[in-house]
């Protein structure tokens, strides 16, 4: 199962998504709580996968994606923000994001996003 | 201030609270003035920017946010859990003010939210300069939530324009 990276300045979505994703079997190998810190944590472990918050302190997690896509091309991350809007989504698509998961979500939609995106060669 | 920002607050409040919780909350009243001072103990501040610019404060009890906060969480660990409340409230905050950007967007044009302040106490008072505030006073059977917008149009969408073109 995959190594991967939680990013978001909330402890409560963190813990969240860590319960959902240690039931699904992968392993939380870092937490970040802004931008930099992900660029940093990225840099250390090496995670099979990011899961990115947007609205994040000091640096926001589309600077982030642009940050770790430019050190690591082929890094896979996925958003995971409570802003839906079209056009952030495509920008974030547009930096390298694989997916983008809008909060509030379900567990399966988390857990769908996750197996789709380290399945893929993209 | 538009309607429709204060009528995108008021739906996504209502949405997000209902789909994390179940609980419903309904509009009771709105109101003017002059300055945001929130009714209740726990406020939570975010900053908007973009073609709408200003700021929202979400005021509730903090009975209220911990019923939402362990509803939304189903179960809590004892020793995290005034940590997690504060974080909780924050998040659901976010998501309201998430979903409302969502509803006011326009093709071409982002909308920025600043990360969410939590204040707890009552004793402080909140100036929004030069912005009239709109206030939405929100009631459900945990407790009452009010949303304060002091909210305007701005010139700083085309800069966000050709950001968002890039």
């Amino acid at each position: 199962m995959a190594k991967i990276l939680l990013v978001d300045d909330a402890a409560i979505m963190r813990m969240m998504l860590q319960e959902i994703l240690e039931e699904a079997g992968h392993t939380i190998v870092g937490e970040a709580e802004n931008g930099q810190e992900a660029f940093d944590k990225y840099k250390e472990l090496k995670p099979d996968l990011t899961l990115m918050d947007i609205t994040m302190p000091n640096v926001d997690g589309i600077k982030a994606v642009q940050m770790i896509k430019e050190f690591d091309p082929g890094a896979k991350i996925i958003m995971c923000s409570a802003m839906g809007q079209k056009e952030l989504v495509l920008k974030a698509i547009k930096c390298g994001a694989k997916d983008f998961i809008i909060k509030p979500f379900q567990e399966k939609r988390v857990i769908e996003a996750v197996n789709r995106v380290l399945g893929s060669s993209l | 201030m538009k309607v429709e920002y204060l009528n995108a607050f008021v739906q996504a409040g209502c949405e997000v609270i209902n789909e994390l919780t179940g609980i419903e909350f309904k509009k009771e009243k709105i109101f003017l003035n002059a300055y945001p001072i929130p009714s209740y103990d726990v406020s939570i501040i975010a900053g908007i920017t973009g073609f709408i610019t200003g700021q929202v404060v979400y005021s509730l009890q903090g009975t209220t946010a911990e019923t939402l906060v362990v509803k939304w969480l189903k179960k809590i660990n004892p020793e995290k859990k005034e940590k997690l409340i504060k974080s909780g409230i924050s998040e659901i905050s976010n998501m309201i003010t998430g979903r409302s950007t969502s509803l006011l967007q326009k093709k071409n044009k982002i909308l920025r939210v600043t990360p969410p302040s939590i204040i707890t106490g009552d004793k402080f008072k909140i100036e929004f300069i030069k912005l009239k505030t709109i206030v939405v006073s929100m009631q459900s059977e945990i407790g009452p939530l009010e949303i304060s917008l002091a909210l305007k149009e701005s010139e700083e969408d085309e800069l966000l324009k050709e950001e968002s073109n890039e």
